[in-house]
């Protein structure tokens, strides 16, 4: 058992989407939403990926049985941002990056924790970003519009994140 | 204070074993609580893979000092962080184990599931592991402090117990000292000392108060035992007094028949012989003396049983003539016999004139004189002076209970010996004695008896060679008393008589008879009282009647008072003597009995015989 460990240094790091999956549901447990954002008390809490999915099945396999509470987790994908309905935890794709804009300003005003991994996600209004560095993965939340959004991210997600401040980029 | 230890010590080991038992379930709830904190606070740092995160977080039990290691472990029980940082892999268990917390190996450890919303997905597991130096600390302060407790409540009680020993222990023992030195020395005088006015000041008075009348009831106890032994010493001194005037009054009876017969020959010699030779007549009165002293000294033996003679016959009596009667009478001892011895011994009276008469049995009071002088002259083995001194006193010593003075005092004094203070103290009592073989020890006791029957009182002065002074107090009569005409020779006989004697001594009778007839009597002498009752009977019926009898007491069969009340009951009117060597005391309890006329003792004495036949009355002649 000396060695190394596997996340130490993964000889194959598990594939960088993974790891994005399982954190995508671990936001599930530090986020709270406001209650009008589920239509009944047992509504599942939805996982939406919107563009082209990278996850492959991982993130499926990720959320298969899980519930947060009395709430089962559901994975939906949509193409478009219309297509968006209840939804609480959203995965922008690195293709959608072009129209982020236009796609924050739709979501504008709806209980939904955006998530991403493009450069200028959080600069957009993007909450959480997914950032690699030495060869880890790291949070960067935008702290400002979770709070816009209605949603309440644990003080405890916060300490592993680094906190995204609009006015000093 | 031992209690106080002890109690203490149970205490103290009682308060430090309960931590011990309770320290466990402590430690454990602590621990636990501590894991839900830590494991609560790394629910991020697992979910989101931040092993930097995690380490700060486990960084932070540095303030628990007994949390030797912690490690978090991944969703799939791979080792995610471990505390202390540095330390090597194989302190840390590879994998999770069961979640809950468990003593191993002197350390506690524990595992803790992470989990961000419960029922949800399980993020991680928790490992802590606890030394438990944390309970030695906690029992050595523990420890410590009982100790502490211990020690200065032990100060506190040492100090509590010294003041309050004085307080109570010192009266206490104060008054067990009092207690031994009252029973060890009897000494119910002694007190004890009160300390101060509470409960044990009560108890000092208390027992202050019962040691009073323990010694008040000492005191009467002491003088009743006192009261009690000197009447034992009375009553055994009258009975040893009683059981020699029995033997006494035997030998005095025997003695008395013995000499009767001499006596009444020598009296009636001298009396009617009148062509005895000088020389017959010399011997003679010898002789008579001679019985005579006989005759007194079994008469003394009798002071030994006469108590208090209820019939003291008490004549007026002028001391100083008593006085040389008695010098004369021991002239043979303390001249004759003395100068035979070669000592000389010289006797000198002083007389003071005009006393006033008193009242006594001047025989016993001579007696007594006599006793004194012999001992005196026994006290001058090397010769000397013997004083004899009447006076008037009109002090006495303090210690004598006599009636109001003056008194007439009658001093002895010798130049000789002297006593010793045991001597002087003892001398009166009876039997004791310092002239071994030669004293009976009963002469001054006789003295004493008859200073008592007299309310007269004594006084000893006395010192070895120093010589010894005897002074004699006796009271005045409460009137003046004048001394009775000067008694004559007895009366001739008158008239004949015809007289039955009876006697179980041949000689006796022999003697008697001769000595009767020869004053003109006729005579029927009869041995024993059968033969006298019948020869009276005989008498009676004939026409010469016995005009009186004179008959022996002490007889054998038939006594001396049978013939009395034989005679009275056929003849009331005939006088009965009773001639006697017995003390009236013994055999007729000092009552002379209705039917005895008069009693007359042996030896007899033809004045007395001729007295009372005088009084025989005329019509029975």
């Amino acid at each position: 058992m000396g060695g190394p460990l596997a996340m130490a240094a993964p000889p194959t790091p598990p594939a960088e989407y993974q790891i994005k999956a399982v954190f995508l549901f671990n936001f599930a447990q530090f986020v709270e939403w406001p209650a009008n954002a589920f239509h009944s008390a047992q509504a599942p809490l939805v996982i939406g990926v919107l563009g082209a999915d990278p996850f492959d099945l991982q993130l499926d396999t990720a959320v298969s049985g899980e519930k947060i509470g009395e709430r089962p987790l559901v994975v939906r994908r949509y193409r478009r941002v219309d297509e968006i309905a209840e939804c609480h935890i959203l995965f922008i794709s690195g293709s959608e990056t072009g129209q982020l804009d236009r796609i924050m300003a739709r979501l504008k005003g709806r209980s939904l924790l955006t998530v991403g991994d493009t450069d200028d996600f959080n600069r957009v209004g993007g909450m959480v970003r997914f950032v690699t560095e030495n060869n880890k993965i790291r949070l960067r939340i935008n702290v400002e519009s979770a709070k816009a959004a209605g949603l309440v991210i644990s003080s405890k997600l916060l300490r592993p994140a680094m906190i995204f401040y609009p006015e000093k980029n | 204070m031992g209690t106080s230890f002890v109690v203490l010590l149970l205490t103290c080991t009682a308060f430090v074993t309960y931590e011990y038992l309770t320290f466990r379930r402590t430690s454990i709830r602590e621990l636990s609580v501590l894991g839900e904190i830590i494991a609560t606070n790394s629910t991020a740092a697992l979910a989101f893979d931040n092993q930097n995160d995690a380490k700060e977080i486990l960084a932070a039990l540095r303030a628990e000092k007994h949390i030797v290691a912690a490690s978090l472990y991944d969703k799939q029980g791979r080792l995610f962080t471990r505390y202390p940082a540095d330390a090597p892999l194989r302190e840390f268990p590879p994998a999770p184990l069961a979640d809950g917390y468990r003593f191993a190996a002197g350390r506690l450890i524990g595992f803790a599931p992470v989990v961000q919303v419960k029922g949800s997905q399980r993020l991680g597991t928790l490992y802590l592991n606890s030394d438990m130096e944390a309970m030695y600390e906690r029992l050595r302060l523990y420890g410590g402090i009982a100790i502490l407790v211990f020690a200065v409540s032990s100060l506190v009680a040492y100090t509590l117990s010294r003041k309050l020993q004085q307080q109570i222990s010192r009266p206490i023992l104060a008054l067990a000292e009092t207690a031994r030195a009252v029973s060890d020395r009897q000494d119910y005088a002694v007190r004890a000392v009160k300390i101060d006015e509470d409960e044990l000041g009560l108890l000092t008075d208390a027992f202050n108060h019962m040691l009073e009348q323990i010694q008040e009831q000492n005191l009467a106890l002491q003088l009743a035992y006192d009261d009690l032994r000197q009447t034992q010493q009375l009553i055994m001194q009258q009975e040893r007094l009683r059981a020699v005037g029995q033997m006494a009054s035997g030998i005095a009876h025997d003695i008395n028949n013995a000499i009767s017969p001499a006596s009444l020959y020598a009296e009636s010699l001298l009396e009617r012989e009148p062509n005895l030779s000088p020389r017959t007549r010399d011997y003679l009165t010898t002789i008579q003396r001679a019985l005579d002293d006989v005759a007194q000294t079994v008469s003394r033996l009798r002071e030994f049983y006469r108590q208090r003679e209820p019939l003291l016959a008490l004549a007026p009596v002028t001391m100083n003539r008593l006085v040389e009667q008695v010098v004369e009478l021991t002239r043979a001892r303390w001249g004759d016999l003395s100068q035979q011895r070669g000592v000389t011994i010289e006797m000198k009276s002083e007389l003071a004139p005009g006393l006033p008469v008193i009242l006594c049995a001047e025989s016993e009071v001579r007696e007594a004189l006599i006793n004194l002088i012999f001992n005196a002259v026994d006290a001058l083995p090397e010769g000397g002076t013997i004083t004899v001194c009447t006076r008037l006193a009109t002090t006495a010593p303090a210690g004598l209970k006599l009636a109001a003075g003056p008194w007439v005092c009658v001093e002895i004094a010798d130049t000789g010996l002297g006593m010793d203070e045991e001597t002087k103290r003892r001398c009166l009592e009876p039997f004791f004695t310092t002239k071994g073989e030669r004293g009976t020890g009963l002469g001054l006791a006789m003295v004493y008896g008859m200073l008592q029957r007299h309310n007269a009182g004594i006084e000893i002065d006395s010192a070895p060679g120093q010589g010894t002074t005897m002074r004699l107090f006796f009271p005045r009569p409460l009137s003046e008393v004048a001394l009775p005409p000067e008694v004559g020779v007895g009366p001739q006989p008158l008239f004949a008589l015809r007289l039955l004697l009876v006697d179980d001594d041949p000689e006796l009778l022999k003697s008697l008879a001769q000595t009767l007839a020869d004053d003109g009597h006729e005579i029927v002498s009869c041995s024993g009282g059968r033969a006298g009752i019948e020869a009276f009977q005989a008498a009676k019926n004939s026409d010469r009647p016995f005009a009186a009898v004179i008959t022996d007491l002490g007889m054998p069969q038939v006594d001396g008072s049978q013939v009395a009340a034989a005679v009275k009951s056929v003849s009331p009117l005939t006088p009965v003597f009773l001639l006697t060597g017995w003390d009236l005391g013994l055999g007729l309890e000092g009552e002379i009995p209705s039917d005895i006329d008069q009693v007359l003792n042996k030896p007899p004495k033809l004045r007395e015989l001729r007295e009372a036949l005088a009084s025989v009355p005329r019509t029975a002649r």
